[in-house]
């Protein structure tokens, strides 16, 4: 009998201190509202200092803030996000993949500029963490991004500007990097059986033809490695939102993702 | 422990006939050293003749002839485990004498870590290695063979005896054979709490002759369960320690075996702590057992319950790259901060229950005959992060470290190394960026269920955990029968079965703040870009959400079934012991499949063909009992059998029904040779092994992702027509430099390696070809990477007055070699680089970790306090002990590494994924207290 007692006695041992053991973890909230974080340039006149070539270390406290435009979810965007302000817009380079994780379309970031460098690629500015040996810019390690990137809440993707395709025939550096979008366009009739883009294999980048019916005509660059790129492009007619880029002299259109297009209507006679 | 009264119920001496077998002109005598319950001995024990100066030893079931005796009284000491449990005297007059059974009460022995004190009335308290030194593992190593007794202090820094793997030792459990059919080996965290209950033991050690079954390279071990082999106590023990727990809290109650025959025991022990030594490694861990026996006049029948629940935290092995910017060894990247808790992602839950039933009949004094039936039902849940289409999580991860940086961008190296250096905390997982993932991304999801077209708007976990998930149900049945022959000749043969269904899949257990998670390959995603079927895991549930508690990834069965025969004969001679043991067994094995995969719908789904994988092996052994105290053994194993284990059957079980057979899988081949030397001395004993043994045409598949470009995908990599020797030299030996106090010593040198260039194919797990060519890897006198391949050690036990007791033990290890990457050795990463380079060298090299000193300790007392004036002959009994590991508090020995299987075959860089390494803990104590009444 006195063997039970000490039995019993053992018991309330065998439950201790179980809480801190095996624990439960409550859900972390959001990050809080930083919807008013602090902008000291706009993207305009941060592009403005830039200079129209060449590439420049930023070495004063310089902070831009704008919104996520684009992405890498589908992969046709590569270690890069644009950000857009709503004065312009600017791809920032960054050294990771599925950046969309952290920085998904309409989320509101802010950026110290300070120690980053500025520089014209293929006469398309760009804000990277410096220049390597080759002159090359470099995008922002993945380990260093919170020493320059401070992240806000998630919102809405900006309003793409609306455009017409004889307007942007020409590079326009006010449009550079900014959303747009384009009504009364369509594929061109050599694009028709293709798909968004060849195989990697074959070409790491497709140029599509997009025209409207007065046969003004812009690129539109698709990645080999975009999720998107087995699927056929629509035969229809309509609006199209996407990037407006330059190459050189000729300017390009980027495409986010393929629910962009709305090509519905019937094709241009 | 052992009570006095060596009950010498016995002494039917007076009564028994002369042995016929005397030889002229000397006296002879026998006789059985058994369990209180009639039972047979579990282990074999010294007997010492002081006045003749002759050291004999019992066979393994308690059995001794002591021959050459001249006639008048003979005091014949018990020694087990070099303590002297008792001791009687016989009169000798004319004729031999063969004794009836000498009941003794059942061993519950570890000599090995023990720091033994004799009380006032012999009764003997201990410190075993499971209360003190290594909970876990101490059950595995009491041993009566000196070697592994004392080789028990080098387990902790990776030391494997042989290096053999642990298929190779055979687990019986209350009669039954334990290990998984599935795996082949039994799971020893599963009963690790019970360590008193598991201390009634058997052991047959390497290839020696083996009463319960044909054993493996490392023999076979026998926990007897049941409460007829438990010893008589009320037992409280608590333990505070820094080690694999904070505190321990455990009970045994064992009364005596009542008047109607019954006997009881039972056991309740928890262990846990918060955290141990390496941050976030918290554990908690139940045992429960109980056990009933009734003894009739020839039968015995007993039922045992066992139950265990655990849960584990674990570590991680590391880079140096790591461990240098954490400025610590205990650098652990499994946990992170949430809440301002820590939060471990990989955490081992498991729990068992098990019920088994024995029946023992002895009908008659030659023959001895049991049945065992166990049913057991088995969990265990190996936790850890899931991902899909996001950055990897692991905050050591390559590419968050700032090595990536360094050939591209050094100076960003410099600034993240800096970074990572001023907040540790940015080396742990950042948990907050998971759920801001998870619960940033809102996505729009569509799929058809029973022809509806459903959309779901939510937040698509990118991160979740889940757990990787065993359940089996195994029904085990074995019968034995010993029969004695003759006097000198003992037949053992058993026949087992097992079966075990066994049912794992990938479960969803936390979704980290999202709302739902996709059963998708996004592997398949990348080599079948626009194939919509091949990312599916599942086209029978295509696309649909899952939520916690969901299965995922891969769902399928297992029907495993081992029957085995066994048969021994042993044979004692005056000089001479001979046995010969041969088995028999099938082992079958068939994948059922729950998932119709995307990428292979024609060989996943349902059931596949059953596998029948036979196994035959013979032992034989003979030793030379050139006097009373040196003998002289040699013994030889064969075997062939099929792999044994389920994943190195299946190339890909997970995914699909494709047996390594068509891959050139064989039989393979185990020859192995042993020969040992033992000397039992009044003062000295002294053990010295040499073997050999060659394991032919293994198989061995190894799972990792693979950078070749032709790949660039988790691989399979099948090994076969893989050779491995085992060779080397074994030597134990102990000194009583008085009666109280006793010198040891060990040494150990031995060489495991890759014999020949093994065959191999890379299948990639989404390739729909299911085939692949043969290719060579150039491992040919490669260590296999099985701990210190050199360990030497001594240690001195004195025995105080005052019942005090102190071991000290010193240890070296040296020649321990990291596990290779086989693929590392192929034409693809030979290309270009020459050998005799140095980065030739950094690439085909095998590091050899550095030699380091151990050094541990043990002190005890014992005393009791009388349990009151009016009954002055029974006291409480207590026990105090303070074991302490790693004195010098090293914490910079690397007990184990591995060569990442991952390697970079674009830059032929070695440095891009690096050797991970384990290191040791400091120094750690065990404080405990055992209390009996």
């Amino acid at each position: 009998m006195k063997t039970w007692k000490w039995m019993i006695c053992c018991l309330p041992m065998l439950w201790a201190d179980t809480a801190c053991v095996r624990k439960n973890y409550p859900v972390p909230q959001q990050p809080a509202d930083t919807a008013t974080l602090w902008r000291y340039q706009t993207i305009a006149e941060f592009k403005a200092n830039m200079g129209s070539s060449g590439s420049k270390s930023i070495n004063e406290a310089v902070i831009i803030s704008g919104s996520v435009t684009a992405n890498d979810r589908t992969g046709n965007f590569y270690k890069q996000i644009i950000i857009d302000d709503g004065t312009a817009a600017i791809p920032l380079l960054l050294d990771g993949y599925s950046l969309y994780t952290l920085f998904p379309e309409g989320r509101h970031i802010q950026i110290r500029c300070k120690g980053l460098t500025t520089q014209f690629s293929n006469k398309l500015p760009q804000l990277g963490y410096r220049l390597n040996s080759q002159g090359t810019l470099l995008p922002i390690p993945w380990q260093l991004i919170d020493m320059y990137i401070t992240k806000g809440v998630p919102g809405s993707s900006p309003q793409p500007l609306r455009v017409r395709l004889s307007e942007v025939r020409k590079a326009l550096p006010e449009l550079l990097n900014r959303l747009v979008l384009i009504d009364s366009a369509e594929f061109s009739d050599t694009m028709m059986p293709q798909s968004f883009a060849v195989s990697p294999d074959l070409s790491s980048a497709t140029n599509l033809t997009i025209r409207d019916c007065d046969s003004n005509t812009i690129l539109l660059r698709t990645s080999g490695y975009c999720s998107f790129a087995t699927v056929r492009v629509p035969r229809g007619k309509g609006s199209i939102i996407a990037v407006y880029s330059v190459y050189n002299n000729t300017p390009q259109l980027l495409l986010r993702d393929t629910a962009d297009i709305h090509f519905t209507d019937k094709r241009c006679p | 422990m052992y009570q006095k009264n060596l009950v010498l119920g016995i002494l039917a001496a007076l009564f028994t006939p002369p042995v016929l077998f005397a030889a002229p002109g000397t006296l002879m005598l026998s006789g059985q050293i058994r369990y209180r319950d009639g039972n047979l001995l579990t282990e074999s024990c010294t007997l010492r003749l002081p006045r003749l100066k002759r050291i004999e030893t019992t066979t393994g079931d308690g059995r001794f002839t002591l021959d050459d005796l001249p006639p008048g009284k003979i005091t014949v000491q018990v020694w087990v485990y070099e303590q002297l449990a008792d001791s009687f005297t016989v009169a000798l007059g004319d004729s031999s004498l063969q004794l009836g059974p000498l009941q003794l009460v059942p061993l519950s022995l570890s000599h090995a870590e023990t720091a033994a004190t004799q009380n006032e009335t012999g009764n003997t308290e201990q410190v075993t290695t499971d209360d003190a030194v290594l909970p876990q593992a101490g059950m595995l190593l009491n041993s009566n063979d000196l070697f592994i007794a004392n080789s028990f202090t080098f387990s902790g820094y990776g030391f494997r005896a042989r290096a053999y793997p642990g298929q190779q030792q055979e687990v019986y459990l209350g009669g039954v054979l334990i290990n998984s059919p599935v795996d082949n080996q039994a799971n020893f965290q599963l009963w690790s709490g019970l360590s008193e209950v598991m201390k009634a033991q058997r052991s047959g050690n390497r290839i020696e002759a083996n009463a319960d079954g044909p054993g493996g390279l490392s023999g076979s071990r026998n926990y007897l369960l049941h409460a007829p082999y438990q010893t008589p106590q009320r037992k409280f023990n608590y333990t505070l320690s820094n080690r694999g727990y904070d505190h321990r809290v455990h009970f045994f109650y064992c009364p005596e075996k009542n008047p109607k025959g019954m006997m009881y025991s039972c056991s309740i022990t928890r262990q846990w702590a918060a955290e141990s030594r390496v941050p976030a490694t918290g554990s908690d861990q139940y045992a429960f057992y109980a056990s009933a026996a009734k003894s009739f006049r020839k039968t015995t029948l007993a039922a045992s319950l066992v139950y265990q629940n655990s849960y584990r935290e674990l570590k991680s092995a590391a880079t140096d790259e790591a461990y240098a910017l954490a400025g610590t060894h205990y650098y652990n990247a499994n946990w992170g901060w949430q809440n301002g808790m820590k939060r471990n992602a990989r955490i081992v839950t498991a729990g068992t229950p098990l019920l088994a039933l024995h029946c023992e009949h002895t009908p008659s004094e030659n023959t001895q005959w049991s049945f065992a039936l166990a049913t057991q039902l088995y969990m265990q849940a190996n936790r850890g992060l899931d991902w899909q289409d996001a950055p990897d999580p692991r905050p050591d991860y390559y590419r968050n470290l700032p090595s990536f940086l360094s050939t591209d961008n050094p100076q960003g190296a410099l600034v993240a190394e800096q970074l990572l250096k001023a907040d540790p905390a940015r080396l742990q997982i950042d948990w907050m960026r998971l759920y801001e993932a998870n619960q940033l991304n809102y996505y729009n999801h569509q799929y058809t269920e029973e022809g509806l077209i459903k959309n779901i708007y939510g937040r698509r976990a990118l991160y979740v955990l889940a757990s990787d998930v065993e359940q089996q149900r195994t029904i085990h049945f074995r019968t034995h029968v010993r029969h004695d022959i003759t006097a000198s000749t003992q037949l053992h043969a058993s026949f087992s079965w097992n079966s075990t269904h066994a049912h794992r899949y990938k479960q969803l257990d936390d979704l980290l703040g999202g709302d739902y998670f996709l059963n998708h390959n996004t592997y398949a995603q990348q080599s079948y870009p626009g194939n919509a079927d091949a990312i599916r895991n599942d086209l029978n549930t295509p696309d649909k959400e899952l939520h916690k508690g969901d299965h995922y990834k891969y769902d399928y069965h297992i029907s495993a079934q081992h029957i085995q025969l066994f048969a021994q004969v042993e044979k004692d001679f005056r000089h001479w012991t001979l046995f010969t043991a041969v088995s028999g067994a099938v082992n079958s094995l068939q994948r059922t499949g729950t998932y119709r995969n995307g990428l292979f719908p024609g060989q996943s789904l349902g059931k596949g063909s059953i596998l029948l994988l036979p196994a035959v092996t013979l032992k034989n052994g003979l030793t030379w009992k050139i006097n009373g105290r040196h003998y002289l053994s040699a013994r030889i194993y064969l075997q062939r059998t099929g792999p044994e284990d389920f994943d190195q059957v299946f190339v890909a079980p997970a995914m699909r029904d494709q047996p390594a057979a068509a891959a050139g899988m064989l039989q393979s081949t185990i020859l192995s040779a042993e020969w040992a030397y033992i000397v039992h001395a009044p003062k000295w004993n002294i053990q010295l092994n040499a073997y050999q043994t060659e394991r032919r045409n293994s198989t061995q598949i190894l799972r990792y992702y693979n950078d070749e470009p032709e790949y660039q995908c988790f691989v399979n990599m099948v090994q076969t027509h893989l050779n491995i020797r085992h060779t080397g030299l074994e030597f134990a030996a102990s000194y009583d430099l008085s009666t109280r106090v006793t010198l040891n010593g060990i040494t150990a040198m031995g060489q495991s390696y890759f014999s020949n260039n093994p065959d191999v194919r890379l299948f990639s797990d989404n390739d729909t070809a299911l085939s692949a060519g043969v290719k060579k890897v150039s491992i040919k006198n490669y260590y296999a990477g099985a701990g210190p391949q050199t360990i030497i050690g001594i240690g001195c036990q004195i025995n105080a007055p005052y019942r005090w007791s102190l071991k000290l033990n010193a240890g070296y290890t040296d020649r321990n070699f990291v596990r290779i990457n086989a693929g590392r050795r192929s034409a693809a990463a030979a290309e270009n680089s020459d050998p005799a380079s140095i980065s030739g060298r950094a690439i085909f090299n095998q590091e050899r970790l550095p030699a380091a000193l151990l050094s541990d300790m043990l002190l005890s007392k014992s005393f009791r306090v009388r349990k009151s004036k009016t009954r002055p002959r029974e006291h409480f009994n207590f026990f105090c002990y303070l074991s302490v590991s790693n004195i010098l508090n090293r914490t910079d020995i690397k007990t184990s590494g591995y060569e990442q299987l991952r390697y970079n075959f674009t830059d032929n860089d070695p440095g891009t994924f690096p050797n991970k390494y384990i290191y040791a803990v400091g120094r750690t104590y065990a404080l405990g207290i055992n209390f009996k009444w």
